[in-house]
């Protein structure tokens, strides 16, 4: 390519990159600007696109309902305890799939699992609530959304994991056993550490989503417990909308999700790629 | 110690196209501390055939004991067996240190001796200057010693190593070669090396197991597996270059008899304590009259009086004369001839190899470097007649 084309690709690549910026971070910068505006400001007729006055103290007044910090915490209960729960689980079954394939079912048995979350999730909504109605635990309870997302990031991570073990050669086993090691042993020491990181990305998956999730939270909890998607409607009263408060609630919601994402980057990217780059 | 013994060994893999028989009646007794080689062509089932001795496969039928006690059910770890493998199986996320060292690691030996006993290996296997990495940034043959490494750090009652230097130049090969002969006689365990590469085979092993088509074709010592290859594989695969075949009939003349092929343009006298057995054979109806016989480059050399003007009629009938004298006398100075027309003088170094061809028949022979014979030539080559082989056509198995 000669230099000019070079120079012109190249400054496309910077208009497009630069358009497709603006219409993703907008969204963003909106959420940003105004959960530091007045409520005032946030009404105006012509709206301002940088706060006239900063009110970082929203992000205070968000915790004077004390209701509203246990929202976060009861989140985080809720997807650290679906993830533990869908990775060691998604691990084993995964390791079955990919070692012992005719004893766990087959590949239609591994197929079926993932099929389970590809069907859409408002057509169990009803029969789930009654059937979790039904249980000691009842719907308004961790123990119950820990459950229920597990039928959505059971799957994901039972493939996935599935996956990362076909690509772990099954020779470094092998060795371990002649080396004196049991199964399990072999397992932990040497098959375990090497899917780590495409363990790390499908927790940061399931994490996610369950953090993330309104439709079954808002059906399911409510009272005893209520995760932090069904709070931020409620800064709606009537017609009224207290925007700056919604956001800077929704801009805190946020900050666990990027924080883990910045802090396993690493993993993250070894993760996703461990099934296209093989040794 | 241990000694090995496999008894009608069969290994039938289930696959989506049908049944794969890998591993066919195998029946072999390894001595304890004997080096046996086990030498094939590529996916003839040497590989399988390890995997049920150290207990990673599953043994279709048949009995693998360790002195004597059957092992079939037994575990890996149970049966005490070191194995290097094919293609390594280092732990990707260890240094080539902690690779060496787990496997003492798990038997509970204590931080200074699995030290001592590390950086041991590692002189032998030249690895010192590379302990602290880790196995992905290695070349192969680096990779492939510290496998060897860690299979020669245990003190198990078998070693069990496949192609372990296949990936290694010649130098280092012929190096590491040494090294592990001397290490075998040292430890006196038990080896068994795989191997596609006869020369490894033979310069390691007491004695050597030629697979082809998952079944044993013969194990035997080296001169056992030269001097009388059990069929026609054998023959062909031991031994280099390849051995020279001619496709000849038994011809019975009064009480003369020869070997000859179908136009009878090339002849070949078998040695005098054969004549009894071939003239039996010839006697019988059918195709016991065809045989194979075989005869090594080595063991064909350029008879006085290179380039011999005569034509190849007249040459012919002083083979039949020679072998007739030979029949007489098997001293060493009558020798019988086969005429031959060169068609390729390959100088390498030490010997030449002479491609010949006598009509439709093409054959070699090995002779002195300074050759000087050309393209075209016509030139006579003795053999003594007790180098020659004879197999059957149909069976092709050694029937002198
Ligand atoms: N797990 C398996 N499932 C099905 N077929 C197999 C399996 N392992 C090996 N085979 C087949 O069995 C035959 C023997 O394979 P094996 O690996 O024992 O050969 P090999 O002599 O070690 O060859 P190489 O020199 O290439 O290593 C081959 O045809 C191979 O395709
Ligand atoms: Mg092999």
């Amino acid at each position: 390519m000669s230099e000019k084309n070079y120079k012109l690709v190249k400054g496309l690549l910077l208009l497009f990159v630069g358009i497709w910026l603006c219409f993703t971070l907008f969204p963003l910068y909106w959420q940003i600007i105004t959960a530091f505006k007045s409520p005032a400001e946030t009404n105006l007729t012509v709206p301002t696109f940088w706060p006239t006055e900063w009110h970082p103290e929203n992000f205070v007044s968000v915790f004077a309902d004390p209701g509203n910090s246990k929202a976060l915490l009861d989140s985080f209960i809720i997807a650290t305890g679906n993830t533990l729960a869908s990775l060691v689980l998604g691990t084993l079954a995964g390791y079955a799939f990919a070692r012992f394939p005719k004893q766990a079912g087959g590949e239609n048995m591994a197929f079926w699992i993932l099929s389970n979350r590809m069907f859409p999730p408002v057509a169990i909504l009803i029969p789930m609530f009654f059937l979790f109605d039904a249980m000691p635990w009842g719907t308004d309870s961790h123990l119950s959304l820990i459950i229920l997302y597990l039928v959505f990031n059971m799957p994901l991570a039972t493939w996935l994991m599935m996956v990362f073990f076909r690509d772990a050669p099954r020779e470094l086993e092998e060795a371990a056993y002649l080396d004196g090691f049991t199964p399990l042993q072999a397992f932990w020491r040497v098959t375990l550490p090497l899917v780590l990181p495409g363990m790390v990305s499908v927790g940061i998956l399931c994490w996610i989503f369950a953090w993330n999730e309104y439709l079954f939270a808002n059906l399911f909890v409510g009272s005893a417990v209520r995760t932090f998607t069904i709070v931020i409607p409620t800064f709606t009263h009537g017609s009224q909308t207290l925007w700056n408060l919604q956001m800077a609630f929704s801009l805190i919601a946020m900050a666990p999700p990027v924080m883990l994402f910045i802090v396993l980057r690493r993993y993250m990217v070894r993760g996703l790629s461990l099934g296209v780059v093989k040794g | 110690m241990a000694r090995i013994t496999l008894k009608n060994v069969n290994k039938i893999y289930p696959s989506r196209f049908g049944e794969v028989h890998a591993v066919k009646d195998f029946n072999l007794d390894v001595a304890d501390g004997e080096f046996v080689a086990l030498l094939g062509p590529s996916g003839c089932g040497k590989t399988s055939t390890l995997r049920m001795i150290v207990g990673l496969e599953q043994i279709t039928s048949g009995d693998i004991s360790f002195d004597g006690r059957r092992v079939n059910d037994l575990e890996p770890r149970e049966r005490n067996v070191a194995m290097a493998f094919e293609t390594y199986a280092l732990y990707p996320n260890f240094t080539i240190a902690e690779n060496l060292g787990f496997p003492l690691e798990v038997r509970g030996l204590d931080e200074p001796t699995r030290k001592k006993k590390i950086d041991r290996i590692a002189q032998i296997m030249r690895l010192e200057q590379i302990l602290d990495q880790k196995p992905p940034s290695l070349s192969g043959g680096e990779q492939q010693r510290v496998s060897l490494g860690r299979a020669l750090i245990r003190d198990p009652d078998v070693f069990i190593l496949d192609e372990v230097m296949s990936h290694l130049d010649a130098n280092l090969k012929f190096q590491m070669l040494l090294d592990l002969k001397v290490l075998h006689r040292e430890l006196g365990r038990t080896m068994i090396y795989v191997t596609h590469d006869q020369m490894e085979a033979l310069a390691l092993a007491d004695r050597v197991a030629v697979m082809d088509h998952a079944l044993l074709q013969q194990a035997g010592t080296r001169n056992e597996l030269y001097r009388t290859p059990a069929n026609v594989f054998v023959a062909d695969f031991i031994g280099e270059p390849p051995t020279n075949f001619f496709e000849m009939s038994i011809k019975t003349n009064g009480s003369a008899l020869q070997l000859s092929n179908s136009d009878g343009s090339l002849t070949l006298s078998p040695p005098a304590s054969h004549h009894t057995m071939l003239t039996e054979r010839a006697a019988m109806n059918g195709m016991a009259k065809d045989v194979i016989a075989a005869i090594r480059p080595q063991h064909l050399s350029l008879a006085n009086g290179i380039g011999s003007t005569s034509s190849t009629g007249s040459a012919s009938g002083s083979a039949d004369s020679a072998s007739g004298s030979a029949d007489s006398a098997s001293s060493t100075g009558s020798n019988p001839t086969i005429t031959a027309q060169v068609q390729i003088n390959e100088y390498l170094g030490e010997r030449s190899i002479l491609t010949l061809k006598n009509g439709g028949q093409a054959f070699r022979a090995l002779v002195p470097p300074d050759t000087a014979t050309r393209k075209g030539e016509t030139v006579a080559l003795t053999y003594d007649p007790e180098n020659l082989m004879l197999f059957d056509k149909d069976t092709k198995q050694l029937i002198a």
